[in-house]
């Protein structure tokens, strides 16, 4: 079942173009990589899934995103109703140092103003957290601000507040490449244990780290997309050169 | 260069710019030290409660005037605090081109026009209809004068704010009046209300402006609509006068101005500093 499915997709950034002609279909409540070297889109590609590519200066997208059956760029569609069906986790850990870590994982409500019981809270935030993999190390220090965490902590309780507004698909944008290998094996784990809720969308620099916690993998160099297949397929049998030649290292 | 030229050269440079530190402090402390010693004696409680007698009468105060200069500070802020910082966000946050470029240059040109031209302007605008000098109008005199501080504190504040926490909201579904109203404004509120402060002392430090708006009154007074005392204005009266204890009530009375306006600015900068950290 094709949770996203990509239709004739190109974005520039003022006159450059940086993704040419996309297709491609995402499965439902799978984990896919999009692998390829520095500057070959899938950043982008990413940012077009919850139309946040659109809020640079300068940029453009044309063609269409389906998620379930509707083009989320259709000119009557909300695309802050498409970001809370899509949620995102970015580059480097982004928590609102405003906020105490609780408010923070719930900011998608509280930001809204969404009204919720205490009870209702408690919850979400440990729910949330616990998804996340990271409840016992904060649950004792929810008030607390978030400087007072490690990278990677902050990192997972970003997962965290994503996944708190129950989201249907989560985009995570190198999530583990400003960490160390220790927060990075948890957050994998986190990514492979949340197969069971949601549709994870993962760019990744790291080759091995795709070929561990992915399903499928799309590889994309110079804004289009090379080869598209299981992991398994792309990491021992990849049928073009070029995707070869990138995971074997030859250039990257 | 040799090794010891630079050295020689490095002590040079390091003693002019400590020299010329020297030359700007020392006119700080000087007028600091004068009004102090000037000043400080004449200070008493009763100047605080009292209004001005006539020369040669012992006693009176400024106590009207310290109520009219809060007065005009709180209208000033009413005016100059929330379009100060929404100016600062529509650059940011809104404006795109050319409209966004004036709207800077102009909060520039704002920030170092010449105050008695703003008070002459209210003059016109505001005292001329209504047929009497007035505490509004000295406060939107006032307001005028503080809006370009507090728009371009606002501006670089939030200019400071990185993109990352604005897609952090966007990301979540947040629109983007919600995100700047909840993230943007209180990430940049450490330099905002830096801002305010400053803005605050120097608003409460303009005379020229009031001698056209609020210009003054010895007796007590709360009403907007009739003129209304300050410190700056008393002191320029007091200080030009030929009476010595109405000048020594000047130098109280700068006494008590200085130290509000040092005690703002301090408050300031220590706010900042925390922030930074």
């Amino acid at each position: 079942m094709d949770k996203i499915r990509v239709e004739n997709l190109n974005a520039w950034f003022g006159s450059m173009q940086v993704l040419k002609n996309i297709n491609v279909s995402l499965k439902e409540k799978k984990i896919s990589a999009i692998i390829g070297p520095s500057g070959c889109g899938k950043t982008t590609l990413l940012r077009c899934f919850n139309r946040l590519h659109e809020l640079v200066p300068g940029a453009r997208v044309e063609g269409k995103i389906f998620l379930d059956n509707t083009n989320i760029y259709e000119k009557e569609v909300d695309p802050v109703m498409v970001r809370r069906r899509i949620g995102m986790v970015f580059q480097r850990p982004n928590l609102f140092n405003h906020m105490s870590i609780y408010d923070n994982v719930i900011a998608g409500y509280l930001l809204n103003n969404t009204k919720l019981s205490k009870e209702r809270k408690d919850e979400i935030v440990e729910r949330s957290l616990r998804l996340a993999g990271i409840w016992e190390e904060v649950k004792n220090r929810l008030r607390d601000y978030p400087s007072a965490l490690s990278g990677g902590q902050q990192q997972r309780v970003c997962i965290a507040r994503a996944l708190a507004v129950e989201p249907e698909v989560l985009l995570m944008d190198e999530p583990t490449s400003a960490l160390d290998p220790i927060s990075t094996y948890r957050i994998e784990e986190t990514i492979r244990e949340l197969k069971e809720e949601v549709t994870i969308i993962i760019v990744t620099h790291n080759m091995q780290q795709a070929a561990r916690v992915s399903d499928e993998t799309i590889f994309m160099y110079m804004g289009e997309i090379i080869e598209v297949g299981s992991t398994s397929q792309i990491f021992t049998n990849p049928k073009q050169k070029l995707t070869e030649d990138y995971i074997t290292g030859k250039f990257g | 260069m040799s090794y010891k030229k630079r050295k020689i050269v490095n002590k040079l440079m390091l003693t002019i710019s400590v020299f010329t530190f020297l030359i700007g402090a020392f006119f700080l402390f000087w007028i600091l030290g004068d009004v102090f010693l000037k000043g400080a004696r004449y200070i008493n409680w009763r100047m605080f409660i009292e209004v001005p007698k006539p020369p040669g009468v012992p006693g009176g105060g400024i106590g009207n005037a310290l109520v009219g200069t809060f007065i005009l500070t709180i209208l000033a802020s009413i005016i100059g605090v929330p379009i100060g910082i929404m100016v600062g966000v529509y650059v940011n946050e809104y404006g795109r081109g050319k409209l966004a470029w004036w709207t800077k240059f102009l909060t520039e040109v704002l920030t170092s026009f010449p105050t008695i031209i703003i008070g002459v302007f209210v003059y016109i605008i505001l005292v001329v209809p209504m047929k009497s000098f007035s505490a509004l109008a000295g406060g939107i005199a006032l307001g005028i004068i503080m809006l370009p501080i507090i728009a371009k504190s606002a501006d670089e504040a939030i200019k400071m704010v990185p993109i990352s926490l604005r897609e952090a909201a966007y990301a979540l579904g947040i629109p983007k009046w919600k995100t700047i109203l909840r993230v943007v404004i209180p990430s940049a509120s450490g330099g905002i209300i830096t801002g305010i402060m400053i803005g605050i002392a120097r608003v409460m430090g303009e005379t020229a402006p009031l001698l056209f708006t609020s210009l003054n009154n010895v007796y007590w007074s709360v009403s907007l609509t009739k003129p209304i005392g300050s410190l700056t204005v008393t002191i320029f009266n007091y200080a030009t006068s030929p009476y010595d204890d109405w000048r020594n009530m000047a130098y109280a009375s700068a006494f008590i101005l200085v130290l509000l306006v040092l005690f703002l600015n301090i408050i300031a900068r220590l706010y900042a500093g925390k922030r930074r950290k």
